[in-house]
């Protein structure tokens, strides 16, 4: 569902667009400087309004529109993991003035369990404004008090230990990449979102859940978490270890939900300044004051930063081959 | 167990003239949407729920569950008047509403459901506030194996729903299959024959606005009024008269409405049942324990009351159950959990640990628009029920187009419609042979419950077996009530099959 | 063969069911073809299989109906008292419909819905050309207001509105 855009006067625009004109012959030195935007932006969003990426979508479309002359409206295109929602975007005009917000590994997913008709070279990154990380987490009165403890567990007796896993997210890559390195069998449940496992944890009818370990924090006191997927400590989660640090063998690479912020690869190519104005427009509005005030107070701080379009893109891809590596067990096989 | 203190936050949050405005704007604009056929309440709170942002949470929150409240109602004013329901769980107020609506007495229909709707949604909201915090604690309870023995349960209701039990089975056998269809949590992609649209599952708006609501069209073809030959004669004040009549007639009924209320929100707690469930569950109870069972669908003011005061009250435990878990009851209470993620706050066990000023006042919420919906609702229905009066072929294209529109609306895709007529062809097939439509709508919604708790179930222990079931304290309870609710059921088959075959017998 | 005729006749009762378990019995196939089986099959299975059963039931008992010369099956439904009797508006109203909805994405949902109403009004005998005319344009009109202007729900835009 779209959100009512912000009517802002075309009479402004004319006149910048005047202004422009007559400056014209004195802009010729610099006329790779591109102008973004020209009209009012669509950020189309594969994933219902609501979720966790919704939130930062809205908040960051309020903070960049006071950056500029134009309005920007955030398209919530839900439905089959985000898959609709792509295909969406990529037969949207590839103008620079449609943008794509979406997750990693779900976008890599969609390509390789879901069979999509897209490639993930078809998206130019722009960032990965949040990487959120995997938390192997059990319930407060859990006897598990370490991580080394339930995997012995589990190694000693598969059949009694019970994980949950919610696909078609991050923390699903990174349990089956966990166990699989490890070499654990545990009964594994399936879980369709994060709220019903958490419930499902809470409620003590699995043992210990592969979950979000910025959402985790919502659970507070009610819940411990054993590690996590990060290769340095996650600040919410001070005494849980990184994966590698208990399990230096496993060497595992630092998977959960990345958001990221993106736009056609084909307008990229054909348009680099203008490219380059919209990175250097975001980059302005992310490092401003008021928009870091803003996800302090959210608290999405631990989870944000600025890595710009080259190793937001490495991230990308290395978490592509990791999902390429399991696409078998992804696909239900 | 009850502090004064966020108590009286709660009261103080509503006793602000922009909160209460908000409330009864949202009952009204629930209470229209609803009416409208095609435009279900899950859309109409979808289209706001991106305005709420900027609001306050409990502005935002409580416009809109009022929305759910007035469209609750709402959608059973063109099951009434139309026999199309606004949304699934209006198809039950119908059985009785419409054929009322034939004999003449649709004001009187109009004003009942807005007395049980009104009253109902009361209920609800008190149950909502006195027993919340207990509710955490029972509904953590249920894992996978309950959940899936609550979805069964939910199908038992579906055995009684006709007079042929068989085709009622084959019915509601073919919507179970069809709501499995999707991709498993497994990664397994079910029956979409190649379509991303169906990845998720069919959509069960767009098959009940089809199956229900466009097949009616058809038969609307057939007569010049919706009532028949002739329009039916009225004025305002013998509306008026009529709807003030049903209203006295709900309060006749009680232990009905209580009755109902209570079904209605226990279901309305469970995660997946919903309201649709809930109107079934209810109206299937008052049936069964009425002096004359066979007026039920005849027009029977009891089967409407059940319906209509279950629906509303089912709201009242579907938001105890998403606001102390976070768990959708249903598609309304999916997208409000988004609302409160917006703004936000999660919702779950911390909720009402932290926020626990603004959870009640929300609950009040309910109980302020509970008195809105009645007062809209009479207002509405007062004008309502002039509907019946337009010729058919005025509402037909009226009607079709507006499907169109609101189906495509959901999810701005043309593929809903046609999903949409699809649903339309089987359901002209099923009225024309029989075949209890409502059977394949509670499969549909009831199908992805079954097959997602099940597989949760094989996959906690490994392999499915019936001690899975008799070990655990809450499935042992369901799993007896199953049984309760099938034992009449059994001894109807049992005794309509002796009676057949030793009719048979005698020529 | 008063049996078979009768059969024949009446043949159409089995319509509904039979869809419904053919549908079942390809989808059922189709999903046992999937690797996992056995998880994927949890629900279906019973489902299918109560299903089948059920039809069995129904045939069966139909069939020995007829033999004992009981005739007719759906003689407790009174619900078939809502025949469709006029078959050819009902049958036009159908195909325009069906092109209403493809015409949608062609010429986009204001002008079809125009061209539908209209052309339905016509079907329906009206009369007068201001009603065809005016009624199915101030409805397009204002559903794209509503719709489109107002609640910013982008409706279909064809090759025209």
């Amino acid at each position: 569902m779209t959100v009512q855009p912000k009517m802002k006067t075309t009479v402004k625009a004319l006149f910048a667009g005047a202004v422009l004109v007559a400056a014209a012959p004195g802009m010729a030195l610099s006329a790779n400087a591109a102008e973004w935007p020209t009209e009012n932006v669509r950020l189309i969003l594969p994933f219902s309004a609501g979720g966790s990426i919704d939130r930062f979508a809205r908040g960051l479309t309020q903070h960049w529109e006071e950056f500029h002359d134009y309005a920007m409206i955030v398209d919530n295109r839900g439905g089959a993991s985000g898959l609709l929602g792509s295909r969406t975007f990529l037969g949207s005009p590839a103008n620079g003035h449609y943008l794509f917000a979406g997750i990693q590994p779900t976008l890599s997913m969609n390509i390789v369990a879901q069979g999509a008709d897209f490639d993930l070279d078809d998206f130019t990154f722009i960032n990965i404004e949040q990487r959120d990380y995997t938390s192997i987490v059990v319930r407060a009165d859990s006897p598990y008090e370490t991580i080394e403890e339930l995997v012995e567990s589990i190694r000693e007796n598969p059949g009694s230990v019970t994980m949950s896993m919610a696909t078609g997210s991050g923390t699903h890559l990174f349990g089956l990449a966990f166990l699989d390195t490890l070499d654990l069998n545990p009964n594994i449940v399936t879980f369709d979102g994060g709220g019903e496992q958490r419930t499902d944890l809470l409620g003590g009818h699995s043992d210990a859940a592969f979950s979000s370990a910025y959402g985790d924090m919502t659970l507070g006191d009610q819940v411990r978490v054993l590690a996590v997927s990060s290769h340095e400590t996650f600040p919410g989660w001070p005494d849980a270890p990184p994966v590698n640090e208990a399990f230096p063998e496993a060497d595992l690479p630092a998977i959960g939900d990345n958001r990221f912020l993106a736009v056609h690869t084909s307008f990229a190519e054909e348009n680099p300044e203008a490219f380059e104005a919209i990175v250097a427009s975001y980059q302005e509005v992310f490092n401003s004051e008021a928009y870091q005030a803003h996800i302090e107070n959210l608290g999405s701080d631990l989870i944000s930063g600025y890595y710009g379009p080259e190793e937001s893109k490495e991230i990308i891809y290395e978490i592509h081959e990791v999902v390429e590596r399991y696409g078998d067990m992804l696909s239900g096989n | 167990m009850f502090d004064a203190a966020p108590i009286l936050e709660g009261l103080g949050l509503l006793a602000d003239w922009k909160v209460m405005s908000i409330i009864l704007l949202g009952v009204f604009f629930g209470i229209i949407t609803g009416a409208i056929p095609g435009f279900s309440t899950p859309l109409a709170i979808s289209i706001m729920l991106p305005l709420t942002y900027p609001m306050s949470p409990v502005l935002g929150i409580a416009f809109l569950t009022a929305i759910y409240a007035g469209g609750n109602f709402g959608s059973s004013i063109s099951s009434i008047l139309l026999n199309i329901p606004g949304s699934p769980q209006a198809i039950v107020t119908g059985f009785d509403g419409n054929p009322m609506t034939k004999q003449g007495r649709a004001s009187e229909a109009l004003g009942m459901a807005v007395a049980s709707s009104a009253m109902g949604n009361l209920l609800g909201a008190f149950f909502l506030i006195l027993v919340m915090p207990l509710i955490v604690t029972v509904a953590l309870m249920f894992g996978p194996p309950e959940l899936f023995l609550v979805g069964v349960l939910g199908l038992t209701v579906i055995a009684a729903l006709h007079n042929s039990f068989l085709k009622a089975i084959i019915a509601g056998g073919f919507g179970v299959l069809l709501g499995t269809v999707g991709m498993t949590s497994t990664g397994a992609i079910r029956g979409t024959h190649g379509y991303f649209e169906l990845m998720d599952g069919i959509p069960v708006i767009p098959a009940l606005i089809g199956l229900i609501g466009f097949s009616e069209l058809f038969y609307m073809l057939q007569q010049r009024y919706v009532t028949g030959g002739s329009a039916q004669k009225g004025d305002s004040q013998k509306n008026l008269h009529s709807l003030l009549y049903g209203f006295g007639r709900v309060l006749k009924h009680p232990l009905t409405v209580l009755k109902s209320s209570t079904i209605g929100v226990i279901i309305g707690a469970l995660p997946g049942a919903g309201a649709t469930v809930a109107s079934v569950v209810s109206y299937n109870e008052a049936k069964r324990s009425s002096k004359k069972p066979e007026e039920f669908g005849k027009g029977a003011e009891e089967g409407l009351i059940s319906a209509e005061s279950a629906n509303n009250a089912s709201e009242g435990g579907a938001l105890a159950t998403m606001l102390s878990l976070g768990i959708p009851g249903g598609l309304a209470t999916a997208v409000m959990v988004g609302a409160f993620m917006l703004q936000g706050l999660i919702p779950g066990p911390r909720l009402f640990i932290d926020h626990q000023g603004l959870v009640y006042g929300i609950m009040f919420a309910q109980v302020v628009a509970s008195f809105f919906l009645f007062m809209a609702g009479l207002l509405v229905s007062l004008y309502a029920a002039k509907v019946i009066n337009i010729p058919t072929i005025v509402l037909i294209p009226l009607i079709a187009v507006f499907s169109v529109a609101g189906t495509y609306a959901i999810s701005l895709q043309m593929f809903d419609v046609k999903i949409m007529l699809v649903f339309a062809a089987l359901g002209i097939l099923m009225r024309k042979y029989d075949y209890p439509l409502i059977a394949v709508i509670l499969g549909i919604i009831l199908g992805p419950i079954l097959d997602r708790q099940l597989m949760r179930t094989f996959q906690g222990a490994g392999e499915l077996s019936i001690g899975i079931f008799l070990n655990r304290p809450v499935s042992l309870i369901l799993l007896c009530m199953i049984l309760f609710c099938l034992a009449p059921i059994a001894f109807k088959i049992y005794r309509n099959t002796r009676e057949s075959l030793g009719f048979a017998r005698r020529t | 063969m008063d049996f078979m005729r009768q059969l024949g006749k009446k043949g159409g009762e089995f319509a509904v069911p039979s869809i419904m378990l053919a549908y079942a019995t390809y989808y059922y196939l189709e999903v046992s073809s999937l690797p996992r089986r056995e998880i994927n099959l949890l629900l279906i299975q019973p489902v299918y299989f109560v299903m089948l059963v059920a039809f069995v039931i129904l045939v069966s008992a139909y069939i020995y109906g007829l033999l004992v010369g009981r005739g007719a099956f759906a003689s407790g439904s009174d619900a078939a008292d809502r025949k469709i009797t006029n078959k050819i508006s009902t049958l036009s109203f159908a195909v325009l419909t069906v092109a209403y909805v493809f015409g949608i994405e062609w010429l986009g949902f204001v002008i079809s819905s125009w061209l539908y109403m209209a052309l339905l009004l016509m079907l329906f005998s009206v009369k007068s050309w201001l009603i065809i005319v005016i009624f199915p344009a101030g409805t397009a009109l204002f559903i794209y207001l509503t719709f489109d202007m107002w609640l910013s729900i982008p409706l279909p835009k064809g090759i025209l509105l």
